[in-house]
């Protein structure tokens, strides 16, 4: 009886092991992609936004937290990508005139900002350019980081739970998730830009009240 | 023990640098010719040994076998397998261990177990090839979009013939 019952002892620690390591290595089981990770890893929402020095597509200075007092949505992308970024650019806007249309007062309250990493290769006057393509909506910033921001671009991006990766090919594999800055200057909501944007316009009305 | 040789030495040189970063670079030679390969190598390195004292029904080897699967076709697993070569060194030994235990198990599974198993997985590798297709961003930093849409289709081609021989198998077997 003894016996019976000690055989099964080695494929239960076999999968409480590998439970345990499935569960940290996902974080809970929360984390499947380095994307997810640096995102949970950056910490609970919500949290402070690293202070962040950018040029928009008019080449004005523009610095987060000036911003305050303003929601902000907040995204990371690089002009010379090949398909994803264009995609959530192409969303931001759904997303912005889905606001536009059910309730324009709230762009009052609210700024969006895409933010290129690419400081080699991205200047205003390609995010210009940009954000003509885009529909030269109003309260969409286009803008990158300032040059003196170069050492500090990573550790910041990781802060707010953005990855990036440069592929020897020049190309950047990098987290899509848009950011919904408060007025305290604090991350207190994500979203996926792969989801509907009425429904992502739904719930920045939810925060915004 | 020549089979056992054999499978090493062939695992040797699937992991030996030129050949593991051909295969690296591409997310389908990683997913669907690596992967499958060192699991086959280390399937036919194993020894059908009576192993039921502390494998009851099997059940030791196939757990190890599906905590390896699941665990390595994470998308993050897989970014660290091709970004850090102690990572990847150690992926690409639990996947011939993995193999390997699975081989003094498979005589022990019941029928009925294996069935239901290979269902699962033909059902799980099925919607990871139409997530792969269809998702619009990368779930692996390493790899690009249209690479992930090739290892999509793979899974599915790959899924499908799997089903066929399953099919196969459960009419050879009914048969007897």
């Amino acid at each position: 009886m003894r016996y019976k019952f000690f055989k099964w002892i080695f494929p239960i620690i076999v999968l409480i092991t590998w439970a345990l390591i499935l569960y940290w290595w996902t974080l809970g089981f929360k984390a499947l992609t380095v994307f997810s990770y640096s995102l949970k890893a950056a910490g609970a929402l919500p949290r402070a936004v690293p202070n962040i020095s950018l040029v928009n597509h008019l080449g004005k200075n523009i610095d987060i937290s000036t911003l305050k007092g303003k929601y902000i949505i907040v995204n990371f992308i690089y002009l010379n990508c090949p398909s994803v970024c264009h995609f959530v650019s192409s969303k931001i806007a759904e997303v912005y005139k889905n606001i536009e249309k059910s309730n324009k007062n709230m762009l009052e309250k609210l700024v969006f900002i895409t933010v290129s990493f690419d400081l080699e290769r991205d200047n205003p006057d390609l995010l210009y350019h940009y954000w003509l393509h885009h529909g030269a909506l109003k309260e969409w910033q286009i803008a990158a980081f300032m040059p003196n921001e170069a050492p500090f671009i990573r550790p910041k991006l990781e802060k707010i739970g953005v990855y990036i990766f440069r592929k020897p090919n020049g190309q950047y594999n990098h987290t899509i998730y848009m950011f919904l800055i408060d007025t305290k200057g604090e991350i207190v909501n994500v979203f996926d830009p792969s989801g509907d944007a009425e429904d992502i316009a739904i719930d920045i009305f939810k925060v915004i009240k | 023990m020549i089979r056992f040789f054999l499978a090493v030495i062939f695992a040797i040189i699937l992991v030996s640098p030129p050949i593991d970063n051909y295969l690296d670079v591409v997310m389908a030679r990683h997913v669907l010719i690596q992967i499958p390969s060192l699991l086959l190598l280390g399937y036919l390195a194993g020894i059908k040994k009576d192993t039921s004292g502390f494998n009851p029904y099997g059940l030791s080897g196939l757990i190890f076998f599906t905590g390896t699967i699941i665990f390595w076709m994470i998308p993050r697993s897989l970014d660290n397998a091709v970004l850090f070569n102690s990572i990847d060194q150690i992926m690409h030994l639990n996947m011939f261990t993995a193999g390997f235990f699975l081989r003094s198990s498979i005589s022990l599974i019941p029928f009925m177990v294996k069935g239901v198993y290979l269902i699962q997985s033909i059902a799980m590798s099925t919607a990871l090839g139409v997530l792969y297709l269809n998702y619009p961003s990368w779930v692996c930093a390493v790899y690009t979009i249209e690479q992930q849409k090739e290892t999509g289709c793979g899974l599915l081609f790959v899924s499908a013939v799997v089903f066929l021989l399953f099919v196969f198998w459960i009419i050879k077997t009914l048969k007897k």
